[in-house]
Parts: structure tokens; sequence; C-alpha cells
């Protein structure tokens, strides 16, 4: 017994001190990677903002006492920042958002730190997830994380292929917390967001509901093209191509809405929703803030990667999607015809 | 802000004082109980029986919904008659836990015309006090039973009455020995009206003079009492023989002194039971005997009290006649219809009835008292009709007073169309058809001096608990609309809340 | 299960080799399996299929940077049917996070600005609007408005001007108000349905309401006080004059409605007096009134009774 404590006290020591490349590729399903905490940590952080802020002052009036001070205190702040200890690895709270790893950076480690592993509770499971359950521990359930990688990389590829088309990708995370990590998301792949309600109808009475949202037509680099903007008019409203869904659970009226539209969607479906009922499934914790927003900022770098290789692409005046023509923009979009065809029509 | 409950209940001293003054009950065992002892053990609460067995609830005892009918509880029995109008009136005029202001004068005949005292408090002769009891001078609310003992205000007015008084009696040198003087007395709600005839009342039985008084003019014309037609009088006049009754019985108490020393000098022939030679008390017996005599009574004992000389026939010596105080509370009773009712059931005007008529003839230029004397009738404010005709007349009184001629435009008039009783306009007319003879007295809120005497009396007897400074007075003054002395007592009377001192006294 | 897994893997694999196929090739289409059959409406990318052209294409410049490529939302919030609007909130949460460290003032010290009322708002953006989310747009531009007025940077100050309404309401300042030539300093108050003015001088404790005495005016002693409570808190109970005017209302609304008026006109005399008063409580509005009463409500919210059939 006290070998086996032994064993279990030093041995996790022990392997924290020798991780060679072979030891981590023993942890981790993918390629020899740094270990799992290196990027979040070696990674330059944003420039702190404090410094440029003070350039950016304009003092419109003389300085008040008050303001000196502070004023005093900043340049205090900044040049002895860097001064006394420097703290190596420090975790940063918001270092998943303002920089989240890439699908290749996934690791199971980096998926056990966000606490993606962690199901409900076994009686409310739905069986239909079984096979993404690794087990039980503590009557909650525990979510495979080497299915989570695998799914979680598919998604990611999904998201920027469809990216790299020129899709629309809608993320989408209604609950409290979200809203940074789906901003953030959408930010990173160009695409859209939504973290309040979702309008039900919003697409299968989308005239309705998003009628009065502007559009723009844009040209294969995104430039907007604003000639066209008199032919937006009368147009049918949007549908994203790809809808990430971030709690499928209370999205349900969003994810049938796709289903009708043939839009396929991702989800991050915890052991007890239902798996069906998104195109393809990341089967994770959906409780955790930490894992919702790792899942996004994953699938919000692999939208970036996309977009980044269309617009290589557009550089060189190839595009993978088949882009509108003007004469189309010209047609009516009820009736498909050219503008003055109808009455030429009735003349004749 | 303001504490939002009642503080003027809780202070109230009435349940106290009420239960003070009523006898213990004789089923309550006496116990001796120890002399330190502020409460007596005869007024703790009887000790509780044990709770009954079967209405108590017993611990997990289930309850059913047929529950015993509680027994009907059996009628305490009603007081008797006229005990609960007694407690009403009661009037207590002392409070043994009040401390006792040493050095307060008294009023007397020296102290009631001293100017140097003008402003102090001043206490009522004790041994008038029976008297002005019998008067009924005391009203049941005006918080005689905060004090140690009753004492008024001297005030401005009171100086003045007190010398007029004085002059009237003739001590001291003046021209008004002898006359008569008529007042109307006014004022807001309050200010101290029916104090002021108590006032007068008192320097009146210290000058020995003789003093009738209605002490609530609304029970004449209220139909509270017995009323009857004197036959042969046209317009029909109507005598009250109760109310008359019981005003000699007023008369005679309060003046028994006076009365018992006076004999007859005139012929009564209507009067079979008097004897020539008994005194004037002795005539006013006749009525108290007799209520269906008490108005000849009252007439003769008013023409014995006028009297300036002795009739021919009769042969005792002439004693003359002190001066007459005549004061009347609640005028505006009488300003009206009365609620009797004639034979053919219309109503009677209380000009009509002769008790009535006869003070208020008081008021007319005619009528005089022969030895001199002051008539005093206030208006009350707390019961008081409204009266349109009334107000008219003390406009034009005080119009009169400040010199507007009655031709004058500005002299007030009732409005046209406006029922203004006629007779009582003609009352006016006829009082004041020559100058000088009645005045209008209106009284207003006590002066800062007086106010701050009133106050220390407040603090001295132990009701207030503050230093009386200028500060303390001129926001008790300015919270009383002005010194309205009524209003003050009722300010004082609340406990004081702390008030915030001001870091910055000036800007 | 297993084999549903395998399957899965299979599609996985499937995808994963897409990448490699895609960049060799250079067609310009959409690989044939992400492209939908010919009889569902909706594609990938948002252009929509040709229907057969009507004229001979028009000739635009050739250069790709002019020919369109594509319809997509002007904004990414698209989607949640008020993009404006939540690019407006967007966009001050970025200014609010960004500027968080710089020196900001008591709120009552910043300079009041005129926001777009919530009817305007809707207008600015064009979207319906709900108030609540309004408001807290509102209470980000108010923290934005505390920092210091030195420290405000060029954008914050420029963003922050999009939100006020035309016109300046508070740009004119109302002159202070000062004691007249005759020595009297006015003040108004209202409290419940009354309306109370006030002219104040310095006096000895004389105070007339509607022409009457005060005792006449408020039977309770209550009401007395709570009418003077600004004169005696403050110990000035018999160094000031009061003219009063109030109507309407009841007699507990016409003595408080008295007492805020009497504070405002001391003010005026004494503006040292204010942390005073402020502490007696009489300079504070009660803005409350009476709620009104509704349809099927027995009071204002009050519901009869409910009975079972």
């Amino acid at each position: 017994m006290i070998v086996r404590q032994l064993a279990a006290r030093q041995g996790r020591q022990f392997l924290a001190l020798r991780r060679t490349p072979v030891a981590s590729r023993f942890f981790s399903s993918e390629i020899p990677t740094p270990p799992p905490m290196e990027p979040v940590v070696d990674t330059p952080l944003p420039e702190a903002e404090p410094e440029k802020i003070i350039e950016e002052i304009v003092p419109v009036a003389p300085a008040e006492p008050g303001q000196a001070s502070w004023k005093k205190e900043a340049t205090h702040r900044h040049r002895f920042n860097r001064m006394g200890t420097s703290m190596k690895v420090a975790y940063n709270p918001d270092s998943l958002l303002q920089n989240p790893p890439k699908p290749s950076d996934i690791t199971l480690e980096l998926l056990l730190a966000s606490q993606t592993h962690l199901g409900h509770s076994t009686s409310r499971w739905n069986p239909q997830n079984s096979r993404y359950i690794f087990g039980i521990r503590e009557g909650v359930h525990i979510i495979s994380l080497d299915v989570t990688a695998a799914y979680l990389r598919r998604a990611a590829k999904v998201v920027e292929e469809v990216a790299a088309r020129g899709g629309l990708i809608l993320f989408a995370g209604t609950r409290k917390g979200q809203k940074q990590s789906v901003v953030r998301a959408a930010e990173l792949a160009r695409g859209y967001h939504l973290f309040e309600r979702w309008i039900p109808g919003s697409l299968t009475n989308g005239q309705q509901i998003l009628g009065h949202c502007e559009t723009k037509v844009v040209n294969a680099l995104d430039e907007e093209l604003p000639d066209f903007k008199a032919d937006l008019a009368d147009r049918p409203p949007l549908k994203p191509d790809l809808v990430v869904c971030l709690n499928p659970l209370e999205n349900v009226v969003l994810l049938h809405e796709c289903g009708l539209n043939n839009v396929p969607t991702i989800g991050i479906i915890d052991t007890d929703a239902d798996p069906t009922r998104v195109t393809y499934p990341i089967p994770s914790n959906d409780d955790s803030l930490r894992a919702t927003t790792l899942i996004a900022g994953i699938l919000g770098r692999a939208g970036e990667a996309g977009q980044e290789r269309r617009m290589a692409m557009a550089k060189e005046g190839k595009t993978t999607y088949e882009p509108i023509t003007a004469q189309a923009l010209r047609l009516d979009p009820f009736t498909g015809t050219a503008p003055g065809s109808e009455q030429a029509k009735k003349q004749n | 802000m303001v504490p939002s409950a009642c503080w003027n209940c809780v202070l109230r001293p009435r349940a106290a004082a009420t239960r003070a003054l009523l006898p213990p009950s004789s089923s309550a065992p006496r116990v001796a109980s120890a002399p330190f002892h502020s409460s007596a053990a005869q007024y703790a609460q009887p000790a509780k029986k044990k709770a009954n067995t079967q209405t108590m609830m017993k611990h997990r005892q289930s309850m059913s919904i047929r529950r015993k009918k509680k027994k009907p509880v059996d009628r305490v029995r009603p007081p008797p008659v006229g005990e609960r109008k007694a407690l009403k009136k009661r009037i207590v005029l002392s409070n043994p836990n009040a401390l006792e202001i040493e050095g307060m004068a008294d009023l007397s005949a020296e102290t009631m015309s001293n100017p140097s005292l003008r402003g102090t408090i001043m206490g009522l002769p004790v041994d008038k006090l029976d008297q002005l009891r019998a008067v009924e001078a005391f009203k049941p609310k005006q918080s005689w039973s905060l004090f140690r003992r009753p004492s008024t205000v001297f005030r401005r007015s009171t100086y003045e009455m007190g010398r007029l008084i004085d002059q009237i009696t003739g001590d001291v040198e003046g021209a008004q020995q002898g006359k008569v003087v008529k007042k109307i007395v006014t004022g807001p709600k309050g200010s101290g009206k029916t104090v002021h005839l108590l006032q007068a009342m008192t320097m009146a039985f210290i000058k020995k003079w003789v003093v009738i008084t209605v002490p609530d003019a609304r029970e004449l014309v209220s139909g509270d009492t017995a009323y009857s037609p004197i036959e042969g009088t046209n317009p029909t006049q109507y005598v009250q023989p109760n109310a008359t009754s019981t005003l000699l019985s007023r008369v005679v108490k309060a003046n028994q002194d006076v009365l018992a020393g006076l004999r007859i000098s005139q012929q009564h022939p209507a009067l079979k039971g008097l004897k020539p030679g008994s005194t004037l008390a002795d005539l006013a017996k006749l009525g108290l005997q007799d209520a269906a005599v008490a108005w000849p009574v009252f007439q003769a004992l008013w023409t014995e009290l006028n009297a300036t000389k002795a009739a021919p026939g009769v042969k005792d010596e002439f004693q003359p006649r002190p001066p007459m105080l005549v004061t009347l509370d609640g005028l505006a009773h009488w300003m009206g219809e009365s609620v009797y009712r004639a034979a053919d059931y219309t109503t009677i005007h209380s000009h009509d009835l002769v008790f009535v008529n006869h003070f208020l003839s008081l008021l007319t230029q005619g009528q005089t008292l022969g030895n001199g004397g002051l008539v005093l009738y206030a208006t009350s404010t707390s019961n008081s009709p409204s009266n349109y005709s009334l107000e008219v007349g003390l406009d034009q009184l005080a119009a009169r007073q400040e010199g507007v001629k009655p031709s004058s435009p500005e002299y007030p008039q009732p409005e046209s169309y406006s029922d203004a009783d006629p007779r009582v306009m003609d009352l006016f007319q006829a009082s004041m058809s020559k100058d000088g003879l009645l005045e209008l007295q209106t009284l207003s809120g006590l002066t800062r001096d007086e106010t701050r005497s009133y106050v220390t009396y407040f603090a001295r007897s132990g009701l207030l608990r503050e230093v009386v400074n200028d500060q303390l007075v001129g926001e008790k003054w300015s919270l009383s609309g002005g010194g309205v002395i009524g209003e003050l007592e009722k300010v004082l009377r609340r406990p004081q809340l702390s008030r915030p001192q001001v870091a910055t006294a000036t800007a | 299960m297993a084999g549903h897994r395998s399957n899965c893997i299979a599609q996985a694999m499937q995808l994963l080799r897409l990448p490699s196929s895609t960049s060799r090739v250079t067609v310009s289409r959409a690989p044939s399996h992400l492209r939908p059959p010919r009889t569902q409406t909706r594609t990938y990318a948002t252009s929509e299929e040709a229907v057969s052209p009507a004229a001979p294409e028009i000739d635009f410049s050739t250069s790709s940077s002019r020919s369109p490529a594509r319809i997509v939302p002007a904004s990414p919030a698209y989607f949640s049917g008020s993009p404006r609007f939540i690019d407006h909130v967007l966009k001050l949460e970025k200014l609010q996070t960004k500027y968080s460290g710089l020196p900001t003032m008591e709120a009552s010290e910043a300079p009041r600005m005129a926001w777009f009322k919530l009817a305007q708002f809707r207008d600015f953006v064009g979207e319906p609007v709900p108030t609540k989310k309004y408001k807290s747009l509102v209470k980000i531009l108010q923290r934005l408005n505390r920092i210091q007025p030195a420290a405000v940077p060029a954008e914050v100050r420029s963003t922050l001007e999009s939100f006020l309404r035309p016109g300046n309401p508070y740009a004119q300042q109302l002159a202070p108000p000062t004691v007249d030539e005759s020595g009297r300093a006015r003040g108004r108050g209202k409290r419940k349905e009354s309306s109370a003015v006030v002219h104040l001088v310095e006096g000895e404790g004389e105070i007339l309401v509607n022409g009457r005495s005060l005792v006449d005016v408020f039977k309770r002693v209550h009401d007395r006080e709570s009418a003077l409570w600004a004169l005696r808190c403050t110990q000035r109970l018999d160094k000031y004059n009061a003219w009063i005017n109030v109507r309407g209302g009841g007699v507990t609304g016409q003595a408080e409605a008295i007492t805020l008026a009497t504070a405002r006109a001391l003010l005026v005399h004494e503006p040292a007096l204010k942390p005073v008063l402020r502490k007696a409580g009489v300079i504070s509005v009660d803005a409350r009134r009476v709620e009104r009463k509704k349809p099927g409500h027995v009071k204002a919210r009050k519901m009869p009774t409910w009975v079972k059939r």
C-alpha cells in the first residue's frame, strides 16, 4: 500500500520532470506538440492597454489635481510593472478569449483542463450519447476525451471549409456568460453571432423578422460594392450556411429551423442532450463556460484559417464558390426575370 | 421627519386620572401595601384563574371542527343614568403628580391690577374655587388636570379687565365708577375666551360682586329643558322654568355670602311666600323650591339687585347693591331660531324665549345694570353653529369701533338676498345706536413674553423637559399659530423630539 | 454502436481528406459533395443559382475587384434581428473595457447629458428596441460619461456625442434663484396632489397659509410640525416670516408640499444649510402619486375575489 502511494505521489512528479516528446505522444493523441499549457503561456499577450491610453489622451483642459495624480500613478505603474519578480506561469482567465487555441493545438490535456469531460448526473443521460461516454465517476458521466477531440477536429474542419467557400457561419450561444466567447469566435471567423434569444421564425419567416436588416454586396476580396445597393431591395433575407450552437438544449427552435432549411449545424452535446438534433455533434460539457469558450475559440480559429485561405485564393483571382453575377443581381428576385422584360411581354 | 405615531394619545394622562378618581372597588380586597409603593395594591389586576382545561389545546391533540360553542357573555349592567354624563363633565382641577411651583402669585385684589405682573402665571385663589365651580366657570377640556393647581396667564387683556373691575368697584379713582361696560369677546379657536370669562368671574368674586352666568348658551335653545308659553303676550313669549331654576341655584351657590347680606327693598306682590325683611338669598331659594315660580323669582331678584333705592313701602334700610357681572358663553346659539316649536308647529325664535331675551336685552342701549357692572358675552368656536347674521353684526361692531360711520359705503352690510336674521340685525342696531356702549374685544395669541412664561410654567410643572430659551419659545409660538394658547398647550404636551444641531450657524 | 462509430470515423476521415484535395485543385466551384443537388434551393454559398439569363451578360470591367461575388449581411449581428442596436452595444462595451482604467468622478459631478429618449433611439437605430435593453445601454453611456473630462479620449467623446438628442436641453443653465428686492425668497414644492408656493422673508416667525393662520389650516400638530420642519430642524423658526399659498390635495399633502417649498426658499436665503436640510429629508422630492385604477381591478392592483364556479 505504501508502495502504491509512493508510486502515485512520486510517479506524477517523475512524469512531470521528464516530459519527453515520446511521453507527450503518450498523453496526447495528436502529433507531437509542446506541453499543453505552453502555447497559452508563451504566446505574447496583447499589449497592455494603459500605455497606449496615455499616449492617446488629448489634454483638453489644464489637468486637474486629481487628473495629474492619476497620470503620475499610471506612469509609475508602467515603469515599475516590469521590475521585480517576473511571473512566468500565471493563469490569465481571459487567455482563452484573447488568444484561443488553434484546432491543431487540441490535446486531451487541454480538453481535460477545460472540463469538457464532465457530463451530467447519470440519471439525466440520453442513451443516444452512450457512444461518447467514457464512464461514470461519482454519479456523473464522464465524456470520452478522445472522442471529443476527434469530433472537435472534425467540426473545426467543417467550419474551416465552409469559411473557405464563403459560407455564412453563425455562432449561437444564448446562455449567460457566453456572449464574449460567441462574439470573439464570430470576430475571428468573420462570421455572425447570436448571444440573445433566437427569434423563432428567423429562417422560416425571415422576411418578417430579418427583412429590415441590412445586407451588402461584396466582391471576392470582401470589399463592399456600393453600386449594387439598389438591387438589394426586395431580396429574400439571408440564411446561414452553418450554425454553431453552444447550447443546443435551449435552442431547439433554432436547430429545428436549420433542419427545415437544410442548414448544417454544429452543436455541443452534453450527456443529457439529443445528438440527433445537430448535424455535427461535439460531445462535451456545455455547462462549463471554460469548455464552451474553448470550443468556440477553436472553431473561431478554424474559421479564421478558412477565411485566410479564401482571401489568398481571391487575391489570385480564384474562388472556391460560384460567385453571384452582376446580371443575376439585376434580376427581379421574385419573378427571376430582367427588370424590363415583363413590361415588354405585356406589350407583345 | 415628524414621528408618525400620535404622541398626543400616548401622553394624555386621561387614563391615569380617571382611574385615580374612581373610588377603589369594594370587591377587591384591600391589601396593605408598602408605604413607598406608588401604585396601591387594590388597583392591581385580579389574579388570573387557571385556564379551562377543556378549552386549552393540548399538545398533539386532534382538534375537531365541532367545538363547544362559547357561552353567551352576560351583559355587564349599563352604568346608572347620568353617570356617564357626570364622567364626561367631570372637572379635575389638580394633578398631584405635577410639581408645585413656588413663588407663584395668586390672583387677588392687589395683584389683579398690578401692571408689573403682566405676562406671569397666576394661580386662582383657592377659596374662590368652589364658587367658580358653582358658576361652571371651568370646562372639561381645558387641561386643568395637568397641573398642581389651576392657574392662568395674566395677559394684557386680563390686566385691563382687572383695572376696569377696580374702577367700576370704585377702588381706584376714575370716571368709570358705577358704570356699565358691555363687551362681546371673540377670537380664534383656543385663544382663551372662556378662560377670559373665568378670570373675570374670579375677579368679580374677589371684589364681592354678584356673578350671574350662563355657562352654555346652547342648553337653552336646543330643546333640552321644558318650556311653556306665557299667556297674554303678543307675540307669544316662552318661559323655561327649569333652566331658570338652575340659573337661580347657580346664583345662590356662588353668591351665597353677598346675597345673604342683602335684604329685599321692593314690593313683590306676585310672590306669596316671601316674608318681608328676608334676604335676597331667601328670595332666590323660593325659585329653587318651585320651578313654576322660578321666572318671577328671577325677575324679582333682578329688580332687587338693580335697585338703587328702597321702594316707598319698605321700611328696612336700603343696603347698596354691589355691581354685577353677567357672562355668557356661546353667543351664536342665541342668534337664530331655536329648536322649540310653537303650538302651530312653527319654530320659536330664540329671542322669543324670555330667558334669552332678558340677557340679550342687556346688550341694547336702554337696559342697564342699576349699580354698574360688566356684561361679558363670549362667542365659542368649539361648539357653535355658523351664523351669518352674527358675523355681520360683529363686523359692524368692529367697523364702528374703528370709526367707520354707518352711512359710509365701507360699513359692512348683510349681502342682498342673504337670509340675515332681521331680529339679530335689529339687536345689533339697537346695541350700537350710541357710541362706546357695546365693545368688541378680540382675543388673539399670546405675546412672546407671555409665551415664555407659559412655557416656563410647563417646564416647572415637570411637563416639559427642555431648556427654555428663545429658540424653544419662538418655535412653540410659531407652531401654535402665533401663540394661540390652546394650541400652545397642545404643542407643549407633545414629547419633544431631539433636534439636529446646526453645525454652520450662519452662511 | 461499434458499427456506427466506425461509420462516424469514416465520415471524419473523409472530411479530413478534404483540404488536401481542394488545395490542389484550382477549380472555382465548390466540390461536388458539398454542393447540394439541383433540386435543393439552398446552396452553401449565398449566391443564387442563375436562372436562364433573359438578356446577354452586361460586360462589367473584367477586374474581379469590381465584380460582385456574394451578398452578405452588413453586420455580424444580422441574425439577432436587431443588428444595429447590438453593434452599438458591443462597440460601447468595448470602449468601456478599453478605458476602464481612466480616472472617473462621481455620478453627480459628471456633465449632464441628454441621451436619446427611447422613442428617439428607436428612430435612430430603426429597430424596435425594448426599454430594458435601452436602459442597459444608457448605463454604459453613463459610465463612459463619468470619465474625468480632462482624460476623455476623443474616441469616447465622439461616440457619446452620437447618442445625444438634438438640441441640448441642459445647455442653458437656469439662473440661480435669488432674494428679490423686498427680501423675499420664493420656493415651490409639490407632494401628492398638492402644490405650495412659499415666500420667505426675514422676520419673527409669523406664518400665514392662504391668508389664514397656520392653526386654522392644519388642525393636527403633526401637520403643522411637518409643514415647518425645514425651519424647525435648522432652528430658523423665529427668524423668518412665511407667506404660503397652497392648493390641491389633502391636509397631509399640503403640509408636506409646504415643507419642500419652505426648504427651497430657505436655501435661497442660506445655501449653506443644504447638508442639514438634505439630512433632515426636506429637500428630497417625493414623486409618488396615486396609482390609477385599472379596469378589471377593484383598486389599482387589487383583483376581485376569485370564486370557484
